[in-house]
């Protein structure tokens, strides 16, 4: 497809311009590009973005282009061949064009991409939004090959500008961010992730209208590590948002503080739940009918949302900002976190709990607070907050198992928004301490015939609780039994489960426990008189070394505290020739106690490891390190029998 | 993706000659569920499961009418929800079909356990449409489940009509209660059919509808099979059912959608006239590729020009000739397959086109012809006996991938009858490159000489064949910084996780793959493998060897084992001791284990050791010869298995 129309000079412009500058840079680009890039497959040129911000008809209109432009650098480069962009009811496509650009025998020869697909966009755990996705399939590749696209949009609603993210896969050489803006209308913008100033910044104007630009230049592909707290962390971007603007003397405020943003979200919730739903008031006041406190009605619907109301998104345009009705919700059985929220809030009140509000929150993914950034790129999710006097307990629906009184731990540490009557008020998750989520285990073990035969029970309190049920599920069988064996699993590969229990997994306030009976080959070490084991049959933490050379926080999904007792029977014609000694290490990251106890006959090892800090900055790696490497060498000593 | 494009040209072709007919309807057009039936009752033998169909309706009828035929697809379900992950793993329904297909009938309720029924709002359904794929798709999500529920759904589809050949599994992760499959058809159509895995045998009735045949397969009680055992091929042990157009008496037509015709067609389609200026685009594409004197040296080369040159991808748009798919530089599958018979015409390198089908997929059948089988591509070079991918691109010659070796495949060759070349087809079995080929070697070299509780640890470890391709193609398609942390991860299996003193490699990249083994060369220190207990060291040598694979608790063992391929592994240990120092307990090191089949010994490992003064050398080899083991050959199969996993275990005592 061709561009459709040149109804906007501001495009021309910007191709006009484009195509220039690729007519200067094309000769001998290839060797430069693989002299300065010798590592990678394909070099982005150019990823430019800009806004047209103009007054239309007595409107603003919002106009975006993007030009992109790649050029593959090798044979190998050739795979990548397809590239691809997304739009919805929101972001309304308005034309696109795309091409190879290759070296015909020294002359620039362009190749217009004729396979153009509009495919399923699929965007994780949203089950249904409307974005649709274009993909354009590039023909003729070779190295020296550049792939050029060009789009536009149209912003339906000046709220949701997006964020630009200065970063990618690939090297990018050069990446801009313009915005053309009437005087009329004033921007907002913030810049993260650039502490030594490195995008460039211009504002200048240009035929009556301001013009801000960002630029960054040689910007490294982003670097894939496990644990990250999330690209928003590391790569430099710029939130822009729309101030004001003024149209015929008339100021319409839109975004720039907390008020703005509480004002804008009201409009989605202020008709929520007006009316009675009769089924659902039935339903409420079925299951608090033997509930004497608040509390007790309050986490009654909790969990009877949780169990009932299972997790759907449907995302379609400002759906993904308004919660549906609850008695629609209680209908379908099914919703997303709004959904959630909303049915949790509409119960309290048909319960008479008072202070049960529904709150915008963002996930941990997002490092922003609301203070920084005003906008709805702030938050990406909701829950329900009750104040329970001085205290609030977050109630959030989304996730099946996490316990009354706890967070979901991917909203710990980050702040909650919520009505206060015509304010709002914000309030900070807080970071659930490791104690709750510790994981308790007492072991009975001896030796019979070179072999360790013991019994075992472990209790999963908190979020350790929650996440191993979750994953369990409904597997029967062997599936189960090998999740279990997982879970309990001790010493090495030949750990054999002989049987077990569950317990409290239906009772939420108790810790979900297994009781077992294993065995354990080739773990003792006997050599003449003398046998070695190491009581350490679980070694937590151990293999949490962090590479030196990490760019990205390593996070925590939440903390953890291990409180294991392991019980040696020595047999009987045995006697203790060695005990290890005793550890006990304590800083901000970790407390550790490994205490070793002779009596009756008996070795008590108790050890407890409790964790301290849920993210770790670069500047802790170091000492982190150091406390694994001194638990690791306390868990490599072995005790050491004497047969009589 | 329902259908590739290879298999469409030919799906007509049957029917075309077909008889004018008159249009007529389909049978279950007015089929509803029972509107009344709305009581939620479960026999007691599922009251405990999860998840139960109780009922799987399936009725397919051919519809001919003029030259057109069509088919009209029904699916009536009704599955017992009795747990929370029930619910998630029912509550969204996705219906998949092609452009040119339709949604005749979409209905879905819930009846809940007080007998409450809940109905699917039209207005819910969503429909999304990829054009790449050439598919739509509807989808809703179910109201009002809960546990205990009943959900139940029909649908009808107009399709394109199945007439070469369709495998549909009936038997589930979950149990069928009942399970009723009805194919309907013009009477003077003859379809051929095949039961596996223990499903009954089709019943034909004549008589129920005019002018058309049902033929009808109905089982009660199905139970479930776990989907939960590793090396196993869980796909082909369900039952199994197979149909295909055969004969159309109507025109005496006769073993129809038959390999040898489709080997025909296929060579005629690929092998076109060139005019001059094409040959001159092939002759000049061939010029650019390497020369080399050894034939399978030559193939590699070809290989390899291709695909650094020409992107492969299934739903590129078919080119107008050949000389287009050099210029774009782009081939689907046809196109694909026409680029390399073309080049290898030029270089006169003697071929056949392979098409089979991945063996962990369906079953390939030789005595039932089923154009499902030919949705993979390969070339064979009868000369040397080696095979070539043309569409993955990070296999090289004699390598191609696993799932679709060790099967059967049709076999396309060309011969010359008076002047004329033609296709002709034949079934054969294609080989896996053995475990002379994927064979890994480690050199390890454990020095206790200078610290007797650091030992120095050297590891030179050599993947060979499908072993190693599983690491060399990385370094192509990875930056720098991520091709390190890879190597690093992979490293880390045989370094304990300790951090190493120098990491190199040998033979990476695609360049390699096929022709040199890769190679990584580790060198760390040995102080977490080594644990003082008074005045001896104990070392976990095992841990040298890498973590091993188990089947240590595997007591009830269901489904035979197939492996990916043969492995044939050589490692050897040195252990370099302190002057005078000794080792207490090296009989450890003494294995043997072996699994026998037909007097012939298929896997295998054995272990042994040396002293010489301070030095010891352990040598041990291990290997897996063929891809199937029978089920009442599992004991000595997991013998050999937990065999290296207790070397794995192994650790010395250390004395000075």
């Amino acid at each position: 497809m061709n561009w459709l129309k040149l109804s906007n000079k501001y495009i021309y412009y910007l191709t006009f311009f484009g195509l220039l500058a690729i007519t200067c840079n094309a000769q001998n680009s290839l060797e430069e590009a693989k002299k300065i890039y010798p590592d990678f497959n394909e070099l982005i040129l150019n990823d430019n973005q800009s806004y047209d911000l103009s007054f239309e008809n007595g409107k603003l209109k919002v106009i975006q282009d993007n030009y992109y432009e790649s050029m593959i650098l090798t044979e190998n480069g050739i795979q990548n061949n397809k590239e691809s962009f997304s739009y919805s009811e929101l972001v309304k496509l308005k034309e696109y064009e795309a091409f190879t650009v290759i070296n015909n025998n020294g002359k620039e020869k362009k190749i217009k991409v004729t396979q153009t697909d509009e495919i399923q966009s699929g965007s994780g755990g949203v089950f249904y939004d409307n974005v649709k996705e274009r993909q354009l399939i590039f023909p003729n590749l070779e190295a020296g090959a550049r792939k050029i696209y060009t789009y536009q949009t149209e912003f339906i609603d000046p709220f949701l500008l997006h964020k630009v993210i200065f970063g990618g896969s690939f090297p990018i050489k050069n990446s801009t961010l313009e915005i053309k803006a009437e005087k009329g209308i004033n921007i907002g913008f913030k810049v993260f992730n650039d502490p030594l100033n490195a995008v460039e910044f211009s504002k200048t104007e240009k035929r009556g209208k301001w013009v801000y630009k960002w630029t960054l230049k040689n910007i490294k592909p982003v670097k894939f590590e496990s644990n990250s707290p999330g690209y928003l962390y590391i790569i430099p971007h710029i939130n822009i948002f729309i101030k004001d603007y003024t149209i015929d003397g008339k100021k319409t405020e839109v975004l720039g503080d907390i008020n703005k943003l509480y004002t804008y979200y009201k409009e989605f919730t202020k008709n929520l739940n007006q009316s009675e739903d009769k089924n659902l008031k039935a339903i409420t006041l079925d299951i608090i009918k033997d509930k004497t406190t608040d509390e007790d009605k309050i986490k009654s619907i909790f969990y009877w949302v949780k169990d009932n109301i299972k997790y759907i998104a449907f995302e379609d345009g400002y759906e993904g900002f308004k919660p549906r009705e609850a008695g629609f919700i209680c209908q379908r059985r099914f919703g997303d976190c709004k959904d959630m929220a909303s049915i949790i809030s509409a119960m309290a009140k048909y319960a008479n709990v008072k202070d049960v509000n529904l709150s915008w929150i963002g996930t941990r993914e997002i490092p922003y607070s609301y203070n920084e950034l005003s906008t709805p790129a702030v938050d990406n999710h909701m829950i329900a907050v009750y104040k329970k006097g001085e205290n609030y307990i977050f109630l959030d629906g989304t996730d099946k198992e996490t316990l009354y009184g706890i967070p979901t731990s991917f909203i710990q540490g980050k702040e909650a928004l919520f009505s206060d009557g015509e304010k709002y008020k914000i309030v900070k998750v807080p970071i659930v301490p490791a104690e709750k989520n510790e994981v308790n285990e007492r072991l009975k073990f001896g030796i019979e015939k070179d072999k360790i035969v013991g019994s075992g029970k472990i209790q999963f309190n908190g979020y350790n609780r929650s996440r191993i049920l979750s994953r369990i599920g409904d597997a029967t069988n062997k599936t189960r039994f090998e999740m279990i064996k997982g879970l309990v699993l001790k010493g090495n590969n030949k750990f054999i489960l002989k049987d077990y229990t569950e317990e409290n997994i239906k009772d939420r306030d108790k810790p979900y426990e297994i009781n077992y009976n294993f065995d354990l080959g080739n773990y003792i070490v006997k050599i003449d008189k003398e046998i070695y084991i190491n009581l350490f049959l679980d070694r937590p933490f151990e293999k949490l070394i962090i590479e030196k050379d990490r760019i990205s926080k390593f996070e925590f999904d939440f903390l953890t505290k291990v409180n294991t007792q392991y019980e040696f029977s020595i047999p009987k014609n045995c006697t203790v020739k060695y005990l290890p000694k005793n550890f006990s290490l304590d800083n901000d990251y970790i407390k550790a106690d490994f205490v070793y106890e002779v009596n009756d006959n008996k070795i008590l090892l108790k050890m407890e490891l409790k964790q301290k800090k849920l993210l770790l900055d670069t500047s802790d790696f170091e000492l982190w390190n150091n406390t694994i490497k001194k638990i690791k060498t306390n868990y490599t000593e072995s005790i050491i029998l004497q047969e009589k | 993706m329902k259908k590739n494009h290879l298999k469409i040209i030919f799906t007509f072709v049957a029917i075309l000659n077909a008889s004018v007919f008159f249009g007529q309807e389909y049978s279950f057009k007015n089929y509803d569920w029972n509107e009344k039936e709305t009581a939620v009752t479960i026999p007691d033998q599922y009251k405990n499961e999860n998840e139960v169909i109780l009922d799987r309706t399936t009725k397919i009828e051919i519809v001919i009418s003029g030259k057109t035929a069509r088919q009209y697809h029904l699916l009536h379900e009704k599955i017992f929800i009795n747990s929370d992950d029930a619910i998630e793993r029912n509550n969204k329904i996705y219906i998949p079909f092609s452009l040119d297909e339709s949604v005749v009938l979409n209905k879905a309720r819930v009846i809940l356990k007080n007998g409450t029924v809940i109905n699917l709002d039209k207005k819910d359904i969503k429909e999304d449409v990829d054009q790449e794929k050439g598919m739509k798709l509807n989808y809703f999500a179910v109201n009002g489940l809960e546990k205990g529920a009943i959900i139940e759904k029909l649908y009808i589809l107009e399709e394109r009509p199945e007439f070469t050949g369709q495998t549909i599994k009936m038997q589930d992760e979950y149990p069928i209660a009942n399970l009723n499959f009805e194919l309907i058809y013009p009477k003077y159509l003859v379809f051929k059919t095949k039961s596996y895995n223990g499903l009954s045998e089709p019943l034909i009735d004549d008589k129920k509808i005019e002018n058309d045949k049902i033929l009808a397969v109905s089982e009660k009680n199905i139970p479930a099979l776990d989907n939960n055992e590793n090396y196993s091929n869980w796909n082909l042990q369900l039952k199994l059912f197979r149909y295909k157009l055969d004969e159309n008496e109507n025109n005496g037509a006769k073993n129809l959608n038959n390999f040898k015709e489709f080997a025909t067609n296929l060579y005629q389609r690929l092998n076109p006239e060139l005019d001059k200026k094409q040959q001159k685009v092939i002759d000049d594409f061939c010029a650019t590729i390497p020369k080399s004197e050894d034939l399978q040296g030559q193939i590699w080369n070809i290989e390899n020009k291709i695909k650094k040159t020409i992107k492969y991808d299934r739903y590129i748009d078919t080119k107008e000739s050949l000389s287009d798919i050099i210029v774009t530089k782009q081939a689907n599958q046809t196109d694909i397959l026409k680029i390399y018979s073309a080049v290898f015409k030029n270089f006169k390198v003697e071929n056949n086109v392979v098409l089979t089908s991945n063996r962990y997929k369906i079953p390939f059948d030789k005595d039932f012809e089923s154009y499902e089988n030919l949705s993979e591509l390969l070339f064979y070079f009868p000369s040397i006996n080696k095979y070539l991918t043309p569409t993955e691109i990070e296999y090289r010659i004699p390598l191609f991938p696993n799932t679709i070796a060790n099967n059967n495949g049709l076999f396309v060759k060309e011969k010359v009858f008076g002047g004329v070349s033609m296709g002709i087809g034949e079934i054969k079995f294609i080989e896996i490159p053995g475990k002379e080929i994927t064979h890994d070697i480690m050199n390890i070299t454990v020095d206790f000489t200078q610290d007797i509780e650091n030992p120095l640890i050297t590891s030179k470890l050599i993947f060979g064949g499908y072993s190693g391709l599983n690491f060399q193609p990385i370094k192509d398609f990875a930056s720098a910084e991520q091709y390190k942390t890879v190597l690093k991860s992979i490293a880390e299996n045989y370094t304990f996780e300790a951090e190493y003193k120098t990491l190199t490699t040998e033979n990476d990249g695609t360049d390699f793959i096929g022709k040199k083994p890769f190679i990584l060369n580790v060198a760390f220190d040995g102080k977490d493998l080594t644990q003082k207990a008074g005045e001896n060291y104990l070392f976990s040598v095992g841990e040298t060897i890498g973590k091993q694979m188990e089947f240590y608790q595997e007591n009830k063992r269901t489904l035979p084992v197939e492996i990916d391929y043969p492995h044939f592994y050589t490692r050897k240990i040195t252990i370099l001791l302190p002057k005078g120092g000794t080792v207490k307990n090296l009989e450890k090191f003494v294995m043997d284990y072996k699994t026998i089949i037909n007097g012939k010994t298929e896997a295998q490992f054995v272990s042994n050791y040396k002293k010489n003064g301070d030095e010891i050398i352990v040598e041990n080899t291990e290997f897996y010869n063929i891809i199937n083991y029978p089920l009442n050959k599992f004991e000595e199969y997991k013998d050999v298995i937990n065999a290296a996993a207790d070397f794995n275990k192994i650790v010395i005592v250390v004395m000075k």
